[in-house]
This record gives C-alpha cells, structure tokens and sequence, in this order.
C-alpha cells in the first residue's frame, strides 16, 4: 500500500469487504432473553422510602424555583464538582451514587431544566439508583446543544473537552479550537465543501441543513507537533435521494492532504433488496418503528425493481414490504393516534411503549400495524409478558384484528406488514425452527443418542448471514456442545460434536461451556465444580489443580465478595478498570479471596485477600499469553509446587524471565529464552541458565525454592562475541528442495487460468509441479522459505510465485488487468544481477544525503511483476518490471522496513529510482 | 486523525437500538479481532447481554459507542486468552473471509487481511482507531494503557501494516 491509511480508507475497507457480517436481526430478542434468565444487577439501591423522600423533593424544587441556571452552568456548578468529589478516592468507580444524581437532578428541576420520565437518568433514579457520571453529563450537554458530540461547535466541543479533564476521564485536552497559525472554521468548512462539490458535482446544496446533518472536527493528533492537526467534515444524508459525503485534510496543507469520499447510489441501475434496506437503514435508522410513512411507500415502491436473494437472511422481510402498500392516511382511516390507543388498550399493559404505528395496504385491506415493547418489570428477572408485539388494527372500524408477540422465528417484517402478507412472504423460505429441525435430524442421524431439542440439556442457537450455524450449546456437564451448518434452502453440511465422556481434563472446559467466561462465576458454580471433580482422575496440571483445591462456601467467611473486591482494587495502589475473576479459596490460616484486576496502567495483578482479616496474601501479575489460568483459581504454594513437579523448573524459570524482562504487550515471544537457536539452557538442581549465543544478547539465571518460589532471576550480557547471522537471502543452500510427490489429480484450481499465458504454466510446471509437489506442501515449504530467506520479498522469483498463486482468490485472479509475478526471462538479467544495478542506482540518489555505508546496508528485495505501475505517472509501464526495495532493519520492531525503492526493466534499465526515508505513508 | 461519524452518539438510545445501531461495526471488529466468524458472533452476543445487564460497568467513555466497543474488546480479550483458542489456528487467507454481501475492491481485502495478521495488541488499537474512530485517550481509557504505550503501538502497527501491504504489492 503506496499511501497513508486513514479512517475512511479503513471504514471502507472494514465494511465493503465484511459486508457479509451484517449481525443478525434476532439479536435483540436473543439477547433480552438471556439476560433475562439470570443474573441481576449489583447496583447499589436506595431504600423505597428514601426513593419517595428524592421524588417528593423533586417536585417541590420545581415550585421554588427562582433564579435559572443554564444547562453549562448546572454542569460546571453541579455535575462536574459531584464527579470531582466522587473520583478522590482509589478504585472508585466514576457513577453518581442515588443521593448525588438526586441532587443533581433537583438542581436541574430547581433551574427549569426537566428530563424525560422515560430517559434512563430519571429511570435510575426512580429505581433509587446511580447512573454514570460521564453519560449524565453529555445527556445534560445533548439537551442544551442538541444533536450529538460532532454536530456541536467547535467551541461546544471544546467546552466538554475541557470538562472530561477537569473531571479526570482525560488526562489531557487532546482536542484544541484552531489557533492563529490554523485555518478558521468557516475557511475549512467553505474549502471543504468546494473540494466535494468539485468531486461530487457544483450542483450540491451542502448547507442545506433539511438535507444533510453536518457533523465536524478540528483535531491535533500529537500535540507536540503541530502538522499533525487536521479537520475533517462528515454530511448524512435526511433521505434516501442523497448521498453521504465525507472528507479530511491537515491543517498545514489542506489542497495536498485532502481525502473526500462518498456513498452514493444510483438507482437507476440494478440493485438488490439487500442494498436497499441497508440504503434505508443509513438514512432512517434501524430502528423501524421510527420510519416515517414515505419511507415505508419509497421502499415498497423501489423494492419493486430490486432483486431479491432467495439466500439472504432478510428475503422473507423483503418480500412482504414488497407485497404490502404503505399509503397517506385518508378521510375513511382512523388516525394514527386512535390506532395507537386502541392498540394499547389491547394489549392491557401499562408498561407498553409504543415502538411505531404505521399504516399498510394488503389486498384491499388497510390495517394499522402498532407495535409495542414491554420491558421486564424486574431488570434480570425472567418474564414471560415482556418483548416486542404488534398489534393489527382495521383502519376502518378500529377493530383489533390480530395480536401477537414476536418470537425467535419472525423477522424483522413482524410488526410493519399485515399478518397475511407477512405470512405469505414466508412461502419457500426456511424459518429458523424449521433449519433446527432439518440440523437436528442430521446430527441424529450420526449420533442418535443425542437429546438435542431437550431444553434441561441444551440451549440452542441458531444464527447465521448467508447460511445458518445451528449450536446445542450443552447446559449439562456430561454433555459437549454439537453444531451443524445448514445453507439457506436447508442443505446440512458440517457437523461438530464433543461427545467425549467427562473426564477430570475436560471438566473445566465443560463448566466453561455450560456456565460462560469463569471470570463471573459465583462461588456456588465453584463449589460444583470441586463436588463434579471429586470423582474424576485429572491428569493434566489445570485438573489437578482444581481437585487439589478446596471452594468454600461464602457464608463462612468474614469478608464477602463485594469487600474483598474493594480491599483488592486498594491493594494494587492503582485505579482500576475492573475486577476480573473472584473467587474464595481455602487456604492456611484463612480462607482467601483470589483476584484478577485490570488497571488503568495496563498491568493484570492477582491479589489474594485473607477472608477473615483482610490482609493482603499475595501479589502475583498475570500477563496475557505467559500465565496460566490456574493461578486464578488455586493458590501460589498449590500452584508453584505442582508445576515443579509437573513441568519442570527450566518451565517456571522461563516464565520468571518473561514476566520480568519481556514486554507482554506483543504477541512476538521476544524472549523466547527456550528457543535453542538462541538460548543455551544450563540446569544446576533449582538454579536455571539460559546463556545467550550471540553477540549482544542477554543471559539469565533464575534460582527457585523447593516449592517452585522464585529467589533470585537476574539478567546479564551474554559473554558470546559472535554476531548472530541474519537471514539475508544470499544462499539457499540449506534450503531443502521440495520432496518430489506423485500428483495423482493433476494440477491445482488455478492451473492454466485465462491471466497468465501458456508459457508460465509450462515454466511453472517444470519448477514445481510436474513431479515435486502438490498445493498442499506448501505451508511446510514457506516455513522453511521464510526461516531460509525472510519474508517473502528477499525469496527467489520462483517461490513468489508459488506463495502469490496459494495465496491468491479465484475471484483476485479473474480481475481483469491483474497485476502478478512472473518467470524472469532467462536471457537477461538474473533477480541477482538485477539487485546490483538497483543498488548502484539507488547510491546514486542516496549516498549524499544517508552515506555511502548506510546504503550498503540496506537489504533488498526484489520482485518481477508483470505490468507495474508507473508511480509518477500512474500508468502501467506496458511491460515486465523488477521492483526493488532497499530495506533498514529496524530494531524496535523486530522487522525490515523499506526506506527507497528502485523499478527497473528486464534489461537492468533504471526506469526510477527514490529514497523514502518516511516509508511510503 | 477525525473522529467524525454519522450514527454515533444517539440520544437516548434504547437497548434495541443499541443493538441494531452498533452490532454490525461490533460484529465485524470482533471477526477483525477473533479472525473467527462463529467466535466473533458469540463475542458480539456476549457484549450485548453485558451491556443489558449494565455489569460490566461503564467506566468514563465518552459515549455508548466508547462503552459497548470496550466490553466487546474486553470480551474478545477472554475468548482469545481460553485455553484452547492459543492452540487454534487462526492463520487468515482471503478466501477465509465471509462473503462479501456488496462488491469490494482488491486493495480492500488486502488491507484487512493485513490487518488481521498483525500481532493482537497491535491489531487492536488499529481497530479502534481506524475504525471505530476513537482518540488515542479513548483507546486509553478502553484498553487501560497510558498515552505513550497506544501511540507506541499505533505506529508499530502502521508499519507493520504497511510492511505487510508493501510485500503484498511486491507480490502482486
């Protein structure tokens, strides 16, 4: 990539090419029920009578008002000082407890400010609890400013900035209003709008605020360096005849900087239903309840023309707005308020909010279609009256006709079309019970034991975009998870299922499966596990370990979970994000509470709590990759003596110097201390070595206590003077050659595409494939590729090749004008010679201003394509090319990096050559 | 770089609109993060009954949005660190994306599969930066790292990106 990577470049990318995973339309009604099956909340609640005492005060501050403060003024006066107040402490929490938000709220009413009943501040408050201070703060800003963050002025902008610092949610105002050196806002806004009416058209009436919202940013990336600021501009569109433009420049140089994109669509070409909804949902929301009345007509009037998937998720949905008419609302209608009541009263629940109403044609009928959604009485508690209905009414007679509540097989049409177009809409295309049941019969066919539709043994999901993935997720711990894929139109295809007899090794991932992430078990699924696993034999050192520790009940210890938890966060020192994995183990003197906190500096501690006293047991850190999940669940002197016995000391001695000297934040082992190639292990009893063999690398000593306690680890230079060799694909002369196979079914699925001419098939075929390999060698084959030469640009012509067509699409490789690396002809110059002149070239141009050294240290890596692009111009140099890239390695990452490049033909002839010492972004 | 967006920040969005609003952008960061289609739509469920039952908590972003990517990344972060993913082989190839439901360009795919090879603390922060549009002191507060470590990873993740998109057009 021969530009700069930016956010829209990212978004377009990230969306155009995941378009498939578009998420899943029942994920609401999903969602709501399991969270309704279980846990409750662990807010803190004010007492009822208390709730009462706030509210009645409420509603005399409103009386007593007298002199008015602004919305700024109540968040600078009151908000932001309760927040200050609140955050002084360590480990807290940033949420108004139930008395703060009360009196800011009173403060609000005190001043003619009021919320909404239904808004989720006032909904907290009247539960008697607290709600968040920073979502506080910016509902209080929505109301005084409207719109959202990014539609507010610079100037709003900025206010609230500064806010979230003096508060402590951002250590500095990385946001500024542009300075004397910078642009003003009205000239970036003016050029930014030039520079999209000169792309998209001059006929543009971007000011018009009906027609687009304007949503704006003046930014400094690194405020140390002040060419890093930058504007950028976005326009959505109110309609669907719009489209949606968005650009960004830096501040320094806005004419070379600038990047403006667009989603436009013409529907005058052909498009499917697909597209159109997703147009829609831009525009109008997901949120259907909310379309205005032309928008149901203007789809129902454009799906007429579009093409709909039979496969895709939504075909159902699509083909019933397609039948359905959407129409004005006459004289012979009754009106929509009326539907909405007789609706409501239908539904005899007081609890109902009304999700939308609108009004559809089916055959002749005109019927109201209101939909409702009754949330839980009880947040966390299971409630078969809550979910989403819709209700049918006449539009005539105001007779309700149907009433239903939406269950998991219905899609998103439910509630906006009428019940028989909906219904009919459903011919030839598969409910989602009715591919349970075809995934069902085929993984009875192949393990008929299975009692995959008893609910006590397994819950079921099934979910998927272009073909369903149908998962028994197992509740029972005797019994694995099984899945099955079915396509759309009901074909069964891949079958997985973990019908292994419980065992004391896969005790844990069972519990895993059937009671979710272990970091929020409570201590009675603990407590099961320790009953499961006492009749089990583990083998495996995280079995053991749980059989070798004993969960004790809460009930017997002094300090409970949420103390321990609050004892724990003020152990670390630190504010911390959360509390990851609690649990009570019982231990000497004291049982102790175990856990994992995430703070605000990166690091993972684990802490023990004595249960009884308080105290502070044990600090261990936990580090991503490099510890094991046990020391989360049994303790130190538990864990630390099994793992000498079971693993070793080299083990525990590798994993001291990894939490000591590595850097845990990159997945690359730099201190891969047991690699051989590098490290030399010495053992003497507890006293482990491992020597570094090269020049500049480090050793360490690790000594451990005959329990597995670490004593001392130190580190120290290596006293080897050898330089270590680096792979500069000079040779290959320990590169083996790949082992001759016998290909019994001829070539691989891309051999002799339309691409490439005959002649590099035949060329390929005597290198690779005639006699030597199959497609499927070749992961082995890089490897020994990668470790020979280094990454693939310092390979041999001839492996590109080979690693560019393994790697390639069928759908890459039928692109017209495909760019790929071909055969050098063998009467001219070879890849090595080819590299020589580029270099001279390149000491040319470079020598001057990095030295004659540094070029000559540069690596290079070069590669023949078959029409490459001229980057001056643009235009393909119509001919076989060598690009050549001079590469510095570059320490802190472990990696080459290009610093110039050089584009030569196949005769040695320069076409151009440059140094790039910024890279190419 | 901009943090400019059009359907963020909605005012007082209900659950449901939560989910339709943002399960898409987290669906896909969560594949982008998981490079597993399946993983990532049980990691997307997984956030959302979180932020229905509120208890993972909300720890000072400045938006919903900040909020739910935040338990999403922290809920990837569990599924990626359970025993048996580390030994899951997650190596991506461009035919290993889920099929594309609009047409896309070359360039695209090859960005994201570069994406998806970059080392998980890298690649992390690239998503929420180049995708979901947070400030580096959002990424702070999301990942619970200081200033100096997100823009250390920031621009080791371009140059990773880039070094991998460089091969890549060498290759290609």
């Amino acid at each position: 990539m021969r530009e700069d990577l930016n956010r829209a470049k990212m978004h377009k990318a990230i969306d155009s090419t995941l378009s498939g995973l578009n998420g899943d339309p029942w994920l609401f009604q999903r969602v709501s029920a399991r969270a309704a099956e279980g846990e409750t909340k662990v807010k803190k609640k004010l007492s009822t009578g208390l709730v009462l005492v706030i509210v009645l005060m409420l509603i005399a501050a409103v009386a007593l008002a007298v002199t008015l403060l602004t919305h700024q003024e109540i968040v600078e006066q009151v908000a932001v000082p309760l927040a200050v107040d609140n955050d002084a402490s360590v480990g807290v929490n940033k949420i108004y407890n139930a008395e703060e938000l009360a009196e800011l709220v009173r403060s609000m009413n005190e001043n003619g400010i009021t919320l909404e009943e239904n808004n989720r501040i006032m909904q907290a408050l009247q539960n008697g609890q607290g709600y968040y201070e920073e979502e506080t703060i910016m509902e209080i800003c929505r109301q005084a400013f409207g719109g959202n963050y990014y539609t507010w002025t610079l100037e709003q902008q900025d206010w609230y900035e500064d806010l979230m610092v003096r508060i402590g949610f951002h250590e500095t105002h990385l946001t500024r209003l542009p300075g004397e050196g910078n642009m003003k806002y009205a000239d970036a806004e003016a050029f930014a709008f030039r520079k999209i009416r000169e792309a998209y058209g001059q006929e543009l009436s971007l000011e018009d605020r009906s027609i687009w919202q304007l949503s704006r940013q003046f930014y400094v990336e690194n405020p140390d360096d002040p060419t890093s600021a930058g504007w950028s501009f976005s326009l959505e569109p109110k309609d669907i005849d719009h489209g949606q433009y968005y650009i960004s420049f830096c501040d320094n140089d806005p004419e070379g900087t600038v990047f403006v994109s667009a989603n436009i669509h013409d529907w005058s070409q052909s498009y499917t239903g697909d597209e159109l909804l997703s147009h829609f949902n831009t525009v109008y929301s997901w949120n259907y309840g909310q379309w205005p009345q032309e928008a149901w007509q203007r789809l129902h009037e454009m799906l007429q023309g579009a093409e709909i998937d039979p496969t895709s998720r939504e075909a159902q949905a699509l083909k019933a707005f397609r039948m359905t008419e959407y129409p004005v609302p006459g004289e012979k209608d009754i009106s929509r308020e009326t539907a909405i009541q007789k609706a409501k009263e239908a539904l005899q629940d007081s609890r109902a909010a009304l999700d939308g109403a609108v009004l559809t044609e089916y055959e002749g009928q005109r019927i109201w279609m209101v939909s409702f959604v009754i949330k839980p009485s009880n947040e966390g508690i299971a409630d078969n009256t809550a979910g989403f209905f819709a209700v049918s009414v006449d539009s005539a007679t105001g007779t309700i006709l149907d009433s239903r509540k939406q269950g998991l097989d219905d899609s998103i049409a439910f509630a906006y079309v009428p019940v028989d177009a909906y219904e009919k809409a459903w011919e030839g295309i598969l409910r989602r019970s009715e591919i349970i049941q075809l995934a069902v019969n085929a993984i009875r066919e192949k393990y008929p034991d299975l009692d995959l539709m008893d609910e006590e043994k397994y819950e079921i999901r099934a979910e998927g975009y272009k073909r369903w993935n149908v998962t028994f997720k197992a509740k029972d711990i005797h019994l694995g998870n099984v899945s099955a894929v079915v396509s759309m139109d009901g074909i069964v295809g891949e079958i997985n299922a973990d019908t292994e007899i419980l065992n004391g090794d896969n005790l844990w991932k069972r519990y895993g499966q059937a009671n979710g992430y272990f970091g929020q078990w409570e201590q009675s699924v603990w407590i099961r596990l320790e009953e499961d696993m006492s009749g089990l034999d583990p083998l495996q050192i995280g079995g053991r370990l749980l059989k070798a520790t004993h969960y004790p009940e809460e009930s017997s210890v002094k300090i409970q979970h949420g103390r321990a938890q609050e004892l724990g966060m003020q152990a670390t020192g630190k504010r911390t994000a959360e509390v990851n994995t609690c649990v009570l183990v019982d231990a000497q003197p004291h049982p102790v509470w175990i856990m994992r906190i995430l703070t605000d500096e990166a690091d993972e501690p684990v802490v023990g709590i004595d249960a009884e006293t308080g105290d502070v047991v044990f600090t261990e850190q936990f580090k991503t990759d490099y510890t094991p999940q046990y020391v989360l669940y049994s303790m130190p002197e538990t864990w630390r003596k099994m793992e000498l016995e079971m693993l070793g000391a080299p083990y525990m001695a590798k994993v001291a110097i990894t939490h000591k000297f590595g850097d845990m934040w990159l997945d690359e082992p730099e201190l891969d201390v047991d690699n051989t190639d590098n490290w030399e292990l010495q053992q003497d009893g507890l006293v482990i070595r491992y020597i570094g063999r090269w020049k500049g690398m480090k050793s360490y000593e690790v000594e451990l206590d005959q329990n597995g306690f670490v004593l001392r680890c130190e580190e120290m230079d290596s006293v080897s003077t050898e330089e270590k060799p680096k792979n500069t694909g000079e040779s290959n002369e320990f590169v083996p050659a790949p082992t001759p196979t016998p290909l019994p079914d001829g070539k691989p699925w891309f051999w002799g595409m339309d691409f490439a001419p005959q002649e590099f098939w035949d060329q390929l075929d005597k290198l690779f494939f005639t006699h030597v390999m199959t497609m499927d060698d070749y992961p082995a084959m890089e490897k020994d590729w990668l470790e020979a030469f280094g990454e693939s640009e310092f390979w041999p012509q001839e492996y590109q090749i080979v690693r560019y067509l393994y790697y390639a699409s069928e759908e890459q490789l039928k692109q017209p004008g495909l760019q790929y690396p071909v055969f050098p002809d063998r009467d001219r110059k070879s890849q090595k010679e080819i590299g020589e002149i580029a270099l001279s070239a390149f000491h040319e141009i470079a020598d001057a201003e990095m030295g004659k050294e540094w070029v000559d240290s540069t690596k290079i890596g070069s590669t023949l394509l078959n029409d490459e692009i001229n980057p001056d111009t643009g235009k393909n140099y119509g001919k076989h090319v060598w690009w050549v890239n001079f590469n510095i390695w570059d320490d802190d990452f472990n990696a080459w990096n290009p610093k110039g490049y050089a584009i030569l033909d196949e005769d040695g002839n320069v076409l151009t050559v440059k140094l790039e010492l910024s890279g190419n972004g | 770089m901009s943090n400019v967006k059009g359907p963020d920040e909605a005012q007082n969005p209900d659950f449901e609109e939560l989910v339709a609003q943002y399960q898409g952008s987290v669906l896909r960061m969560c594949f982008l993060y998981l490079c597993d289609k399946t993983l990532a739509e049980d990691a997307v469920q997984e956030t959302f009954v979180k932020v229905y039952r509120g208890l993972d908590g909300f720890h000072g972003q400045s938006s919903i949005k900040t909020w739910i990517v935040k338990i999403a990344i922290h809920t990837c972060y569990d599924m990626n660190h359970s025993g048996w993913f580390r030994h899951f082989d997650r190596r991506i190839t461009p035919e290993m994306l889920p099929e594309a439901a609009v047409p896309f360009e070359e360039r695209d795919e090859e960005l994201i599969t570069a994406v998806m090879r970059l080392p998980i603390k890298l690649r992390e922060v690239i998503l929420l930066f180049y995708y979901q549009g947070f400030s580096i002191q959002e990424i702070m507060d999301s990942l619970g790292v200081s200033q100096s470590t997100v823009t250390g990873r920031l621009k080791r993740g371009r140059d990773k990106l880039r070094g991998l998109l460089e091969r890549r057009d060498s290759d290609a």
